[in-house]
């Protein structure tokens, strides 16, 4: 049990070092560049965009619990 | 020298004939086989129309050759070659031969040159994507070809009205043209189109059949369905602003019910609807870049959601399933089958390195318009969605330790071949994209590998991968659980048809009440006209009714003598 746990942590973890280390990356990239002719946004914003994305598909998972869960397994009608 | 102009999409058309009758051995070979003869031909006729003839005063041109149709034409064909070999893993020839002509159908609608032939090769396509879902054998699978075929009907139908009134109403010919949607042939038409691209309220056929048909089958309704629509509507409604706000809409719709999701390839086909949304809004901004961006995109991702259609499939072929909620196990019982598909979904959300990011980076330029900015960011924003509902719930849900030792090994090698294969042409057009540029109508000349084109993206990818599991660890992002999602079908599948169940028994319990009311007041009638007659047999009876003979002897007199 607890090996499982530490299995299921780890699997964790390495996907968050894997999105930080894209993240700063993607961040250094962006501020290296800051010269670069940008629209709309500056630097750095693109993360935000990344954030409201996870941000929207929380809520459409939980919409889905919520309000769009069907009430039992369908039959094809 | 043959000098017959063959359209490419004759080939599979013919080689589906021919897999009907060939041995399990060599059904896949014939496959590969065909859609290497239709890149052939694709890359080796000159640009132009060769030949042209005419049936019934119609100009028919089966075969006209350009860069828009080019793009289009090599994605199909090496995505049927992917198909293929995904295919020899299972022994279904109805499935073979219905893949074939679905691809076949799509193909010759992409390199028609009048409206007439694609309508009917659109048809023909139409007709063989019920084909496909048909000959799986999962359950529900003969209702939801059914229900395509409804969803087909009805789009052959708006396809004919409105060819008929666009010839009718003083067009030169139906010879490809710029179409107006004010028009209301032209109108039926792109109604038509909108419901091949899988648009919001007619998306629900898109899922519906990829969630039913077996898993190559799915990957081959993925790549040749949705995408005709596309570039129809590149080839007949360029800059039609309608677009831009439909293609937001299926960005949106597509994005969220992606992530609600738990049955993946439902997951998988919602995805595709959110790229074809992409190249949608794109067409409709109508720009020589932003249909160029849209030709792309819609080639990349035909590849990006194979590939993850097939690698999907690897994973139901084993289980059963693709449900997030039954994958615990699975990336330790099948690690080249998790990995391809961890790889497949970066190739979906525009991870730098894959053609997706090529495409998606000259998208995203394309839509930077000031007044269209909300669409710039939906548009720049749509990776982050599809990575955190493609790529890391999928591997979290792999990665989870299962509480039992699987009774399951990894997918059979053909369908890893094929899955490997979309993965790898969807890595050599990401790394190599000069070769994609080069194919399109437009010049274009971006680096998609450039630091700031990198940034944006690791960034939109990582942040958003970051809030997720952040929010996972809160708790805020519960996952893992069995359920299905209502859409819009389950509205008029539900409440729509339990209404018009009950509207059909009140009318016939109606129609019978109606029914014997007038048979009732037929008889009253006969027995009064017969208690009338009989009358005529008693002249002095008391209750006789001398006034109603009277009456009838005065018509028959006044008839005869109208008559005479």
């Amino acid at each position: 049990m607890i090996e499982t746990v530490h299995r299921r942590n780890g699997r964790a973890w390495a996907a968050l070092a894997a999105c930080g280390a894209a993240t700063l990356i993607g961040l250094a990239f962006d501020f290296l560049n800051a010269g670069v002719d940008r629209f709309w946004f500056g630097p750095g914003a693109f993360a935000l965009a990344g954030v409201a994305a996870a941000l929207f598909c929380v809520l459409a998972v939980n919409a889905a619990r919520v309000v769009l869960k069907k009430r039992e397994e369908s039959g094809d009608a | 020298m043959l000098s017959v102009a063959l359209n490419p999409g004759f080939v599979p058309i013919i080689a589906a004939l021919l897999v009907l009758a060939s041995p399990r051995e060599a059904r896949a070979p014939i496959m590969a086989g065909a859609a290497i003869i239709a890149l052939w031909l694709v890359l080796d006729y000159e640009f132009g129309a060769p030949a042209a003839m005419a049936q019934m005063g119609l100009p028919v041109v089966l075969l006209n050759l350009d860069a828009l149709n080019r793009i289009f034409g090599i994605g199909l064909s090496i995505a049927l070659v992917a198909i293929a070999l995904h295919s020899s893993a299972r022994r279904n020839r109805y499935e073979d031969a219905a893949i074939l002509l679905l691809a076949g159908g799509a193909a010759s609608a992409l390199f028609v040159g009048d409206l007439v032939s694609f309508v009917a090769s659109a048809s023909l396509a139409g007709l063989a994507g019920a084909w496909v879902v048909l000959a799986s054998s999962l359950p529900g699978a003969n209702r939801s070809g059914v229900r395509l075929l409804v969803w087909q009907g009805l789009e052959g139908l708006l396809f004919l009205i409105g060819v008929a009134l666009h010839l009718t109403s003083g067009a030169a010919s139906s010879i490809f043209a710029r179409m107006d949607v004010r028009q209301l042939g032209d109108a039926c038409i792109f109604a038509a189109l909108l419901i091949r691209t899988a648009a919001p309220l007619a998306h629900v056929w898109f899922k519906d059949v990829v969630s039913h048909a077996s898993p190559t089958g799915a990957a081959a309704l993925t790549a040749f369905t949705s995408m005709l629509g596309v570039y129809a509507l590149a080839r007949l409604f360029p800059a039609e602003p309608l677009l831009i706000p439909i293609g937001a809409a299926m960005i949106a719709l597509g994005a969220f019910y992606a992530a609600a999701e738990d049955d993946l390839r439902r997951a998988g086909a919602y995805g595709m609807i959110a790229q074809t949304g992409v190249c949608v809004s794109l067409i409709g901004i109508g720009s020589p870049l932003a249909v160029s961006a849209a030709e792309g995109h819609a080639f990349a991702s035909i590849l990006a959601f194979v590939a993850l259609q097939l690698t999907f499939g690897a994973i139901f072929e084993r289980i059963g399933d693709a449900r997030l909620s039954r994958l615990a196990g699975v990336a330790q019982a099948m690690p080249i089958t998790a990995t391809l598909s961890l790889a497949a979904g970066l190739a979906v959300s525009a991870a730098p390195g894959f053609a997706s990011h090529a495409t998606q980076t000259v998208a995203v330029s394309s839509a930077a318009i000031w007044e269209l900015r909300w669409l710039w960011l939906l548009i720049g924003a749509a990776p982050g969605a599809m990575f955190v509902a493609l790529v890391l719930r999928p591997a979290l849900a792999m990665h989870r330790p299962a509480n039992k030792r699987m009774a399951f090994a990894e997918a059979p090698f053909s369908m890893l071949l094929g899955a490997g294969l979309a993965v790898f042409f969807c890595l050599a057009v990401g790394v190599a994209p000069r070769w994609l540029y080069s194919l399109l109508p437009t010049e274009i000349a971006f680096d998609p590998f450039a630091p700031d084109a990198v940034g944006e993206r690791l960034q939109i990818l990582g942040a958003a991968g970051l809030t997720l599991l952040a929010l996972r660890a809160l708790k805020a992002a519960p996952d893992l659980e069995r359920r299905d999602v209502l859409d819009v079908d389950s509205f008029y599948r539900g409440p729509v048809a339990e209404t018009a169940r009950w509207a059909g028994v009140l009318l016939l319990r109606m129609y019978g009440a109606a029914q014997a009311g007038f048979e009732h007041a037929i008889a009253a009638a006969q027995k009064q006209i017969e208690r009338s007659v009989a009358g005529f047999d008693q002249p002095y009876a008391r209750f006789a009714p001398g006034a109603a003979q009277a009456l009838a002897v005065t018509v028959l007199l006044l008839m005869l003598w109208f008559i005479r």
